[in-house]
């Protein structure tokens, strides 16, 4: 629980402190997990690092970030009216914080400086900024709120542009998160603002290793389950992303990519390929994988059908960065997501199930990438679909191990659908598929079969045993990799 | 030689003097309360304005200038600061000085004393634009009208500045004009120095409402009344509107002023309302007065000698839609920020 404390700090007292550590020292003023407001007269200085005319920062003109001219150290401002933040990136500032609440962070351990005024900011030199280059695998707390050179990650899902939404259906100021991996198979969301220029360029995005120049922040959307992990990323600049070799260190072993050439048609393991999907679904069989150099199978037990769907669109309204996202969509009854007992209470679930052959695996790097959503974007059916979720290992089908999300560490994530015309505010609603990874355990390069299976993690509150209604769930990538 | 040089370091100077503008800084730049804040960014009201502004007056007074910087940190002009404007590397129009490089000015002593000009409503000139300006005896009447004590009245901005209503003193404020309306603009809240009860003291009232069938809602001096838009008008066989129905606010005493804001009206509320008055409460006569039916709209308008009751009523057909003549009954309400009576 926080803590409202108040201080009464002077000038002259902290300026020395200041001049040694320079916004670092604010630490010292500030507990963990609390949160004080200034009183006194405090001035702090440090260099801008966001462009109040580019929108990619958390909320719009409301924030801006400042850190030592040496990147040493940042700070998130949050400014009490948007009209009084037109700091340009390389203003050197010195920010006077009284009346200003300064709240620090646990995890992480971030400082951000709310109630900002336009009174309280003197000018007093421009300077060139270069950003810190950071090796995405070393990150740390003292690299929030400057501006920092990611190095050696890889886009995940390289379909359409980075705002791989339906930008029509996209509310005012929102971002969408495009998944990075680590070359230790972390996971780092980099949030773009859908009025960033270079978000949807028509250019396939680089599929080998890329660095991202950006400010790194720590946010929670609740559209996306409200945790992205400690670190994410707003990128700055014109060209924030840029390809550094074009070397692919991630190798598909096995996945489902449904390639638009293939269009409605899917590979079965009884019935053999099927074209028309979209109009007779199958079920009670596996889906062969149709990307990778080895043979999947892809097949749930709720008995759901089977098809592809590609109604979905990913663009903005001039087609730039467009996907067609296409899908593969199973659809059954919500109840049979659960085995209830005869109290009504869900006993048990049901689960989705990735069966391959990990022996062809030659280290023990391996990740299962899913960009995934629900609904068909119609309001009937985008309602009933458990949204808590978690993915397990086995190599013996019987003893099952939880994979954490290599973003968050926790051993659940979320499904959620996407938006439809009329209900953007959803919350429910993310504004494309979300995208997760999952680090493999080291064992699985040695298995000759090995297993997946992601299943509902909690119940789901409005899901009932006599539920009638349909679940649609949609895989648009699905896919083993490694490195 | 020395005698050419010693002319032509003299004209230098001279051109050089004509060019520069020396003043005392009126405004200060921590307040937010020094122009009209119109325009939004990101659904918050824009602050530019206000930022960008500041006030400069002649040290003998006797005129003054609007600075406005292009920089939303530039103005960094505090109240006292006596400052030397080079005029060559700013434009100045009339008396507005648009200042792109915050360098043309200079700083030369702080904290001067600004000589005090007292004025009245009445007596306000031209020349005090921009200029801070002493009135005394002055109250709020309404949300945004000041009062002297002889009951004139002028329109005040008070954003992020407090001014207490029942209490008079003396008010300091640099009058702009803003929308081609002459406005007063404390610029400190030091500015608001009241302490003396105010000169128009408010007096308890009877609330009558000619309607039927309203419900009236009344705290202090806010007044809501809902009711349906036909009531406020009293129709003749054929259903046209012949006359009207009011708002009474009746006393015991004598009155001085009927102060009036209106604070939200329904789309078929009556759009033009007329100010009666009664030594008794039975015979009426207009003021000739017209106020519009808006939010906003407010007036502190003074008595005439003897009387005891006041009557607010619609004095068209119009209502915010149409002509009521034209209009379907339906629910209609009428509400009041202010809506007092005062006495001396």
């Amino acid at each position: 629980m926080r803590r409202l404390s108040v201080i009464f700090a002077l000038l002259t007292l902290c300026t020395g402190l200041f001049a040694e550590e320079g916004l670092a020292a604010l630490r010292g003023i500030c507990p963990q997990g609390e949160s004080v407001k200034v009183t006194g007269d405090l001035a702090v200085e440090g260099v801008v690092v966001s462009d109040y005319q580019t929108t990619n920062t958390e909320n719009g003109r409301h924030c801006a970030y400042l850190q030592n001219p040496d990147g040493s150290f940042g700070v998130r401002l949050v400014f009490a009216n948007p009209s009084e933040n037109a700091l340009n990136f390389g203003d050197k500032i010195r920010l006077n914080l009284k009346e200003c609440t300064l709240e620090r962070g646990v995890k992480p351990d971030a400082i951000s400086i709310s109630g900002v005024r336009a009174r309280a900011i003197d000018l007093f030199g421009h300077e060139e900024v270069a950003p810190v280059e950071v090796d995405a695998d070393l990150l740390q707390d003292e690299n929030l709120y400057t501006y920092i050179r990611l190095k050696n990650v890889d886009i995940v899902f390289k379909s359409g542009s980075y705002t791989n939404v339906h930008e029509e259906l996209v509310c005012s100021g929102d971002s969408a998160p495009c998944l990075l991996r680590t070359a230790s198979a972390h996971g780092i969301y980099m949030l773009t603002d859908m009025a960033c220029p270079w978000r949807r360029t028509g250019s396939p995005l680089p599929v080998g290793t890329v660095e991202v120049t950006g400010i790194l922040t720590h946010e929670c959307l609740e559209r996306y389950a409200s945790d992205m992990g400690s670190y994410t990323l707003r990128p700055q600049g014109e060209r924030p992303v840029v390809q550094t070799s074009k070397k692919q260190e991630w190798k598909t072993l096995t996945g489902w990519e449904i390639p638009s050439s293939t269009g409605d048609e899917l590979t079965f393991e009884i019935l053999g390929t099927v074209k028309g999907l979209y109009k007779t679904p199958r079920s009670g069989d596996r889906v062969v994988s149709d990307c990778g150099h080895s043979k999947g199978y892809l097949w749930t037990d709720t008995g759901a059908s089977i098809s592809v769907y590609s109604g979905y669109t990913r663009s903005d309204t001039e087609n730039n960065g467009f996907s067609w996202g296409d899908a593969i969509m199973f659809s059954s009854p919500a109840s049979t997501w659960y085995e209830w007992g005869e109290d009504g209470f869900v006993e048990d679930s049901r689960a989705f199930y990735l069966e391959f052959d990990a022996s062809l695996l030659k280290s023990g790097c391996a990740t299962l990438a899913l960009e995934w959503s629900a609904g068909t974007q119609s309001k009937d059916k985008c309602l009933y679909y458990p949204k808590v979720w978690k993915v397990e290992f086995s190599t013996d089908g019987t003893s099952w191990q939880v994979l954490p999300d290599a973003v968050t560490g926790k051993e659940t994530f979320a499904l959620r659908s996407v938006p439809y015309k009329g209900c953007r505010s959803d919350k429910f609603a993310a504004f494309g598929p979300s995208q997760y990874i999952f680090n493999l355990p080291q064992k699985v390069s040695s298995a000759r079969k090995a297993l997946l299976r992601i299943s509902p993690a909690t119940a789901t509150e409005n899901i009932k045993a006599d539920t009638k209604s349909l679940t649609y769930i949609r895989f648009e990538s699905i896919k083993i990799e490694y490195r | 030689m020395k005698k050419i040089t010693l002319i032509l370091m003299l004209l230098c100077s001279l051109l050089l003097q004509g060019q520069n503008l020396d003043g005392i800084v009126v405004s200060d730049y921590r307040s937010m309360n020094t122009a009209l804040c119109s325009g939004t960014v990101e659904g918050y009201l824009d602050h530019k304005e206000a930022l960008t502004t500041a006030y400069l007056e002649t040290p003998d007074a006797l005129r003054g200038y609007k600075l406005v910087f292009e920089g939303l940190y530039s103005n960094r002009l505090r109240r006292g600061d006596y400052i030397r404007i080079d005029l060559s590397k700013c434009v100045l129009s009339g008396n507005v000085v648009e200042i792109s490089d915050p360098s043309c000015i200079r700083i030369g002593r702080r904290n001067v004393p600004i000589p005090q000009k007292v004025r009245t409503f009445a007596s306000l000139s031209e020349e005090d634009v921009y200029t801070l300006v002493t009135f005394t005896d002055v109250e709020r009447a309404t949300p945004s009208l000041v009062s002297d004590a002889l009951g004139a009245t002028l329109p005040v901005a008070l954003y992020e500045t407090e001014m207490e209503y029942s209490l008079s003193g003396t008010l300091r404020a640099v009058p702009v004009v803003e929308n081609g309306v002459l406005v007063l603009r404390p610029i400190l809240q030091e500015d608001i120095a009241f302490a003396e009860s105010a000169s128009f003291r408010d007096v308890d009232y009877t609330l009558t409402i000619e309607l039927i069938r309203s419900k009236v809602e009344r705290k202090g001096a806010s007044v809501k009344i809902l009711s349906n838009n036909r009531r406020w008008f009293r129709f003749n066989d054929d259903d046209l509107a012949v006359g009207y129905n009011g708002i009474v606010l009746k006393s015991k005493e004598v009155l001085a002023s009927f102060d009036v804001c209106f604070a939200s009206l329904s789309q078929s509320a009556p759009a033009l309302w007329n100010v009666w008055v009664s030594e008794e409460g039975l015979t009426w006569r207009s003021l000739e007065i017209q106020l519009k039916g808006q939010a906003g709209e407010q007036k502190r308008i003074l008595l005439p000698d003897g009387t005891k009751a006041v009557k607010l009523q619609p004095c068209s057909t119009q209502t915010l839609t149409g002509d009521i003549n034209n209009e379907k009954p339906c629910d209609c309400h009428v509400a009041f920020d202010i809506l007092k009576i005062t006495k001396r």
